[in-house]
């Protein structure tokens, strides 16, 4: 079974996520924050006549406070009936890999853990991959 | 019964044409267990839907095809062609009969006796089939309605909430282009189309309240079995509608509700019989729609709720003091009823528990945004009637400014705005809190700066330059506290939707909006906003605001005092001003020969006494007189609110001005608003002919309590005649404002009847016909002397 793979690069790390969860991939503009959201929400940013919830994906990983610049690119997914943008630094391509994602093994940190599903390779290159769903529920980033 | 019936007719003949293939399919081979299994099913089912629908004979027709087709199923009997065609032959009449039932024809019995006789006689071979006479699918109705999934609905419904939406940003596109007239006309087709689709979706989202009440009948049966009591339901009002959403988010008050009024409310038969009451109780539930509201009713005949009782529990509680208590009012005290572990029941039961329940009810109803109040009389029963509105995915709400973020919170929770800067309120610190003092209030208040924004103190001085003003809301929960913000925008009519659980957690937000600005907004829960903020109130406190407040408002009416276009200082009464608008002088032009202001998909008539500039931005003062609305055009000043003067001088000639007062040192006249809506606001005016100088009472009853407070009477005080609403009070003459009969019996010399509609029937008057209602007081008054 093949599945189609969108690569992109946040806080200098490269990780891969399944295409079939993507809706588009738009600009971040005019980010309103949300004061005491979970920490991993940087905002809601309005796309076409939706409202989405703006999610940076490093904060979400690490813990670190959420914070969104305008123009990073945003990776519009939907979880559970809500739109969410998750904010990355770089997009770089989509690539095709045959085989399921292998389970990642312990030497991954706690919070690339919890949000990834496991691993594929690309182009020789090991990538992690991210789980949207897990992304935008992130337990890591409550208890930081 | 009859909604019933025609579900089981569309649902009847729905399934007989999804499973007409699977018929056609076990016919070719019987031995098809699934297929059998359809089919069983579906006459199982019609069997089932007969009985309850009392169809007595096509019960019996079902029952048994039911039993030849469990018979096979069972390997009892084998599927000869004969039996085959028997069955099918039936499944044939039962759509046939199920038209029939459509139509309101008699249903021809005889022809199914050999069908019954068929499949019982059919084992021995083909030779006996009988003939049918196959003239069914000619004249069958074309079905008249549709079943739609939900979730089609709810989709259809949220598309249509995103075309509003982007028709807003069009608008707002359209409006920063200065496109020409072409685009507008296209644009307001749209808008046009993109309404009256809000309005159908909202329609077909609307289900009859009957299947809310429907589960009643039985819940009151089975409950005062095992109370052993008597209890007679009526309902009323089964046909109004209302979203489904709505009827679903009532289901569990109502149901509460019942359990109450049954458990506690209506005593066994032995003790109402020994009060002098009826053995059977009588619970009554109806529901009527009034405006976009609905209004449903619930009342029994029973023991009633003691206030005292209650009052006294408040205390054992530790809720409130004796004092308290005792200075309370009755219906202050009934509505301990909503506070939570509150009952006056003894005896813990298994039906309504006790202690907990109608404070959940209220939240609950609140949360839909509706109200809810209760009536009671110790030993005549307890009503209780709730408000909700129709729909629930519009909420009208305030936009509000804190530091540089915009927040809104629904227009049901707020129940006043002051602005610091007038000097109306202080702000004192206790005890490391903040309370605002307000008319002798004290009301505590969260900042939402400091709350939302983070960094900065309380203390910081910097923050007061910043926040200015406080919006007093009401929690679901009763608790009443002040919103320290930096700005007040506007009302809004917003579609809010569910924010994503990131979000949620935080346990202050109700959901997400996209305003006209395309700004997303977040709508706050005030009740998580108090609990955020730590704030515990106490009861005592609470009850007491709501007296003072109260008397406060009718003690004096406020006015709102500005600067009019041509330089003179005016006054309005501040009930009948809605909002201040700033609208760009290109959205007022003249229309259908008077100056109208195009806002919000409507257009209001405007009221100006000097020229409107070329360029620019009017400030305009929409005005309700609950009914119609004029905007009147003000200067760009300062409005400032403040008590309406007792004093007036009235006006030689009845105009837009009713008379002039001196306000601090300076002359302001106040507007005469009767005079505005009856000229303006698309009803026939005419010139009134002077007045009279005259004392006689008039008593105006019925009607709309704003129109009849602010409008009609100013009209007749003015004439020079004294107004009273109270009556019990003597008076020379009646004024019925009410559309209605308010005032019964016919042809009454001292009843004038005043009516809404412009050309009222007979014996009435248009309610701003001036002249007309000016002269029947006169000629009315002159007769009795």
């Amino acid at each position: 079974m093949k599945q189609l793979y969108l690569v992109a690069e946040a806080g200098g790390t490269r990780f891969a996520m399944p295409t079939d969860a993507i809706g588009s991939v738009v600009t971040a503009s005019d980010v309103i924050p949300v004061p005491q959201a979970a920490s991993m929400v940087a905002g809601l940013s309005a796309l076409r006549s939706n409202v989405i919830t703006v999610i940076d994906t490093m904060a979400a990983i690490d813990g670190r406070p959420a914070s969104v610049e305008e123009g990073q690119s945003l990776v519009v997914v939907k979880v559970d009936d809500f739109l969410y943008g998750l904010a990355v630094d770089e997009i770089h391509d989509v690539c095709e890999c045959a085989e399921a994602p292998e389970k990642l093994g312990a030497a991954f940190s706690p919070g690339w853990q919890q949000i990834s599903t496991g691993m594929i390779e690309v182009e020789g290159h090991p990538m992690v991959v991210v789980d949207p769903a897990a992304l935008v529920t992130s337990p890591q980033a409550e208890a930081a | 019964m009859e909604d019933l019936l025609a579900e089981f007719i569309a649902e009847t003949r729905e399934t007989l044409g999804t499973i007409s293939g699977e018929i056609v399919a076990w016919e070719a081979n019987p031995e098809d267990r699934a297929r059998l299994d359809s089919v069983f099913r579906f006459v199982h089912t019609v069997k089932g839907s007969c009985g309850f629908l009392d169809l007595t004979h096509l019960q019996r027709v079902s029952h048994e095809a039911e039993n030849a087709l469990s018979d096979l199923r069972d390997g009892k009997r084998e599927p000869t062609p004969g039996l085959v065609s028997a069955i099918l032959a039936i499944i044939d009449r039962i759509g046939e009969m199920a038209d029939a039932l459509e139509r309101g024809e008699e249903i021809d019995e005889t022809i199914d006796e050999p069908l019954i006789a068929a499949l019982n006689t059919s084992d021995a071979g083909d030779a006996m089939l009988p003939i049918i006479n196959h003239k069914t699918t000619e004249h069958r109705n074309p079905a008249r309605s549709i079943r739609v999934p939900l979730e089609l609905l709810d989709r259809l419904m949220g598309g249509v909430s995103d075309l509003v939406l982007s028709r807003n940003e069009l608008s707002r596109q359209i409006r920063r282009m200065n496109a020409d007239d072409q685009v507008e006309v296209a644009f307001d087709r749209m808008s046009a189309c993109v309404a009256e689709m809000r309005d159908a979706i909202t329609w077909a989202r609307m289900q009859r309240i009957e299947s809310l009440f429907a589960a009643l009948p039985r819940l009151v049966r089975d409950l005062s079995a095992e109370l052993g009591k008597s209890v007679t339901l009526e309902i009323d009002g089964s046909d109004v509608e209302l979203d489904r959403e709505m009827i679903e988010m009532l289901r569990d008050p109502l149901t509460h509700i019942v359990r109450n009024a049954l458990d506690h409310g209506i005593e066994d038969p032995l003790e109402r019989q020994k009060n002098g009451k009826p053995c059977d109780g009588v619970l009554r539930i109806s529901a009527r729609q009034s405006g976009n509201q609905i209004q449903i009713r619930i009342a029994d005949d029973g023991r009633g709720i003691d206030q005292r009782k209650l009052g006294d529990r408040a205390v054992e509680n530790g809720n409130l003091t004796a004092d308290v208590v005792k200075a309370m009012g009755d219906k202050e005290l009934l509505d301990l009823v909503f506070q939570p572990g509150l009952s006056t029941t003894d005896t813990v039961s298994t039906v309504s528990g006790r202690g907990v329940g109608m404070d959940v009810v209220r939240s609950n109803v609140e949360r839909i945004g509706g109200t809810i109040e209760i009536e009671s009389v110790v030993g005549e029963g307890t009503k209780l009637s709730l408000l909700v509105p129709l729909t629930l995915t519009i909420i009208p709400a305030l936009i509000f400014g804190v530091r540089n973020n915009r927040y809104a919170i629904p227009r049901s929770n707020i129940e006043e705005i002051v602005s610091l800067d007038k000097g109306r309120s202080r702000i004192e610190q206790i005890g490391g809190t903040e309370i605002a003092m307000i008319r002798d209030d004290r009301i505590p208040v969260v900042r939402l700066g400091s709350m939302l924004g983070g960094e900065a103190s309380p203390s910081d001085a910097t923050e007061y330059l910043e926040d200015r003003h406080l919006v007093i809301v009401r929690s679901s929960r009763r608790e009443r506290f002040a919103i320290m913000v930096s700005a007040v925008f506007d009302h809004e009519e917003l579609v809010v939707k569910p924010a994503a659980p990131g979000i949620m957690s935080a346990g202050i937000y109700a959901g997400t909006a996209l305003p006209d600005n395309g700004m997303p907004l977040l709508l706050l829960d005030t009740a998580g906003l108090a609990s955020a903020a730590g704030l515990t109130l106490l009861l005592s406190n609470v009850q007491r605001d709501d007296r003072q407040t109260s008397e406060e408002i009718t003690a004096a009416p406020d006015a709102l005092i500005f600067g009019d276009r041509d330089g003179c200082c005016r006054a309005i009464r501040m009930a009948l001003v809605e909002r201040i608008i700033d609208a760009d002088v290109s959205q007022i032009a003249e229309r259908a020969g008077a100056l109208r202001l195009v806002w919000n998909n409507e257009t209001v008539p405007v009221v100006t006494c000097a020229p409107l500039p070329e360029s620019g931005t009017v400030r305009l003062l929409r005005l309700s007189d609950g009914n119609d609305v004029i905007a009147y055009a003000i200067g760009s000043g300062a409005a400032d609110v403040g008590p309406l003067p007792e004093i007036f001088e009235p006006a030689v000639r009845p105009g837009r001005v009713a008379g002039v007062a001196v306000v601090a040192g300076e002359p302001v006249e106040l507007l005469d608003a009767h005079y505005l809506f009856s000229e303006f606001s698309g009803g026939a005016g005419r010139q009134s002919n002077g007045l009279q100088p005259a004392k006689p009472r008039c008593l105006v009853v019925g009607g709309d309590d704003l129109w009849r407070h602010e409008l009609l009477a100013p009209l007749i005080e003015l004439a020079g005649y004294d107004v009273t609403f109270d009556e019990t009070e003597d008076a020379a003459l009646v004024i019925d404002a009410s559309d209605a009969e308010y005032v019964a019996g016919e042809g009454q010399d001292n009843v004038m009847r005043l009516s809404a509609n412009p050309s009222p029937g007979k014996d009435k008057f248009y309610r701003y016909d001036r002249t007309a209602i000016v002269d029947a007081l006169h000629a009315r008054l002159k007769a009795k002397g």
